[in-house]
């Protein structure tokens, strides 16, 4: 007579003698090829007219040098051509003034694609490179993915990055950002593979690359901030501050009050919720003799555990020239978590809590208004969503979102309207993630030339 | 860079996990072919399907993929990823609805008469007579053949929490198959 034990080593045995299935390595690799980085912004198809670059870039650094005074702009090297589109903000304009230090090296796959590597731009916190794919069809340079760029000290992983491709589809032109290598390492590889389903299936490209240190941006303020923020029992200590005209780094650690609070950081709290810290900063420069104050826009963030609590850093534009002061602002903490719901909606239908058992967020009414959908949300005060409406299977475009402030059973509640174009018998609502947001509004002078 | 590791290749695990941190996707990927056996069985024991165990297997990858650059020590790589496996196999058994209700499982396999002398019962049928906790603990040291410590990092409860939910599983499915089991 056998035991529960000896079944159960029964029913083991028959598992250890399971095989992963020979689809697995396919289907993983797959999965995680339609990932990307975080921060990585995707690419864009926006037209894109060749063949007046080089008017309009000689225009523009007339006008521009005469604008832009840095002392530290020394250095007077090439624009990298071709990438006024894919630039924006304080890299389109040193580009412009040609900050850029010109690669024009190339590696060509097996089937063909060509990977120019054009030029990179260097400051103390990012490298960037600017490349250019070329081939035969839209799916071979997109699937050309890229690496970490490799030295002889580390290899050095990309931050953020934005592509556009030509109107003929097979040219795309990518600006790429990647943490600043160490300074002993200058000579390194910009490193690609191919995923296209041909004779370049898994083949890696390097381009070996020479920096020169003397052509990086140099930083304009450089401090300790060692400031300490304490919200509901976490601690968000802010300590360096770098900044040049290409870009400004705020970094800092999370000292969280609890083991739940923790466990909200690593990902690992019983809602599956993240984390994110909303961190502005505003700069005040003189322009034409008078003081303009601007935000600087946010570009990166990322969050790593370590020894003692958890690192976070923010990146920002660069610095205008004749900075008088930089306001750090920490804004609010947002915890994030996936609902991944899907709510079949018609006009008239009764109110449906979008989580079950929860009056977190409510479908309050859906009607039609002039061939339009409009449905109509109460959200708890600190829940923020995001929702879309897919209407016989293709998404509809947002129209109109209007919140408003109302109170039931002497609760407030936000009230927001969404207008989708367009009405249809198959229509139904995505949610794909739920936040809920604390306020925390703390600003801290990081830096003032009086 | 594609990582070959067929053959009984030895993993340098600290340099794969240094690359998977760096974003290298095929060092990730390797790190789990390595022993994609293991994270098979871990998934099919739970979700007791090859096509959702695949489905786990690929919710795992991408948040291991997403989630890596804040591990703490390359060395538990193996312990955390499983972690996260686990999880995933709950999400998809919560989203189909395949947890069966305890009293409908008791009713129904603690009543007489089982054909237990005769030829083999079915004891992950049986084994949904008990809790969520319970079924997971029994499943990861009897049939996965784990230790208390690494269920416990597993589950991610401590090890004296886990004694205990398997020798209470252990004893409510005794009593539901009688004394002589």
């Amino acid at each position: 007579m056998r035991n529960i034990e000896d079944e159960l080593k029964i029913k083991s045995d028959e598992i250890d003698s399971m095989k992963a299935p020979l689809e697995m390595e396919d289907r993983l690799r797959r999965a995680l090829d339609s990932e990307v980085m975080p921060d990585i912004v995707p690419v864009k198809r926006r037209q894109w007219r060749t063949g007046k670059w080089v008017l309009a870039a000689a225009v523009v650094l007339f006008v521009a040098f005469g604008a832009l005074n840095f002392d530290v702009l020394a250095y007077y090297g090439k624009k990298i051509f071709g990438y006024d589109e894919v630039t924006s903000g304080s890299l389109k304009e040193l580009n412009t003034l040609g900050m850029g230090q010109e690669i024009d090296k190339s590696y060509t796959f097996k089937n063909g694609t060509k990977v120019t590597l054009d030029g990179v731009m260097l400051d103390e916190n990012k490298l960037v490179a600017m490349y250019t794919i070329n081939g035969d069809s839209e799916e071979k340079i997109q699937n050309i993915s890229l690496n970490p760029i490799e030295g002889f000290w580390g290899s050095y992983v990309m931050t953020s990055g934005q592509g556009l491709e030509s109107d003929n589809k097979k040219e795309i032109k990518w600006v790429q950002e990647f943490i600043s290598p160490s300074i002993f390492d200058r000579d390194l590889n910009f490193t690609i593979s191919s995923t296209s389903d041909d004779v370049s299936r898994g083949e890696v490209g390097r381009i070996p690359f020479k920096l020169d240190m003397n052509k990086a941006i140099k930083h304009v303020i450089k401090c300790d901030i060692n400031q300490t923020v304490e919200f509901q029992g976490t601690k968000y200590k802010f300590n360096t501050l770098s900044a040049t005209p290409l870009s400004v780094v705020v970094e800092g650690s999370i000292f969280p009050g609890s083991q739940d609070e923790w466990k909200i950081y690593e990902g690992r709290d019983l809602l599956g919720q993240r984390r994110t810290l909303d961190v502005e900063l505003t700069e005040t420069y003189i322009q034409d003799g008078k003081p303009v104050t601007e935000k600087l826009e946010r570009q990166t963030g990322g969050m790593g555990t370590g020894t003692g609590g958890i690192s976070f850093d923010f990146g920002f534009d660069g610095l205008k020239p004749d900075i008088q002061s930089l306001v750090l602002s920490f804004v609010k903490v947002e915890d994030t978590r996936m609902i991944d719901k899907k709510i079949s909606i018609t006009p008239g239908m009764e109110e449906t809590k979008v989580v079950p058992n929860s009056d977190e967020l409510v479908i309050k009414d859906v009607k039609v208004d002039g061939g339009n959908t409009v449905v109509v949300f109460d959200a708890q005060v600190d829940v923020a969503f995001e929702p879309a409406l897919m209407i016989g299977g293709e998404q509809s475009k947002v129209l109109d979102e209007s919140p408003d402030t109302v109170s039931e059973g002497g609760k407030e509640l936000i009230q927001k309207t969404y207008k989708f174009e367009g009405s249809g018998s198959d229509m139904q609502l995505m949610l794909k993630t739920l936040s809920r947001e604390q306020y925390v509004n703390k600003d801290i002078t990081v830096y003032s030339a009086k | 860079m594609k990582y070959c590791l067929e053959g009984g290749t030895k993993l340098d695990l600290g340099q794969m996990v240094k690359r998977a941190k760096e974003g290298d996707k095929e060092a990730l990927l390797a790190l789990i072919m390595n022993k994609k056996d293991e994270y098979f069985r871990l998934a099919y024991t739970f979700t007791e399907n090859r096509e959702d165990a695949m489905d786990a297997l690929e919710d795992m990858i991408v948040i291991l993929y997403r989630e890596i650059a804040r591990l703490k020590k390359d060395e538990v790589f193996y312990s955390w990823s499983k972690t996260i496996l686990v999880n995933c196999c709950r999400g998809i058994l919560r989203k189909r609805k395949k947890t069966v209700v305890l009293d409908e499982i008791e009713g129904e396999a603690c009543e007489g008469g089982f054909e237990r002398h005769d030829r083999r019962i079915d004891i992950m049928k049986y084994l949904k007579g008990l809790n969520e906790h319970q079924q997971e603990a029994i499943k990861l040291k009897y049939l996965m053949d784990l230790d208390y410590e690494t269920i416990a990092k597993v589950v991610n409860v401590p090890v004296g929490t886990v004694k205990s939910r398997i020798s209470t599983g252990l004893k409510k499915l005794k009593q539901c198959f009688g004394g002589e089991y």
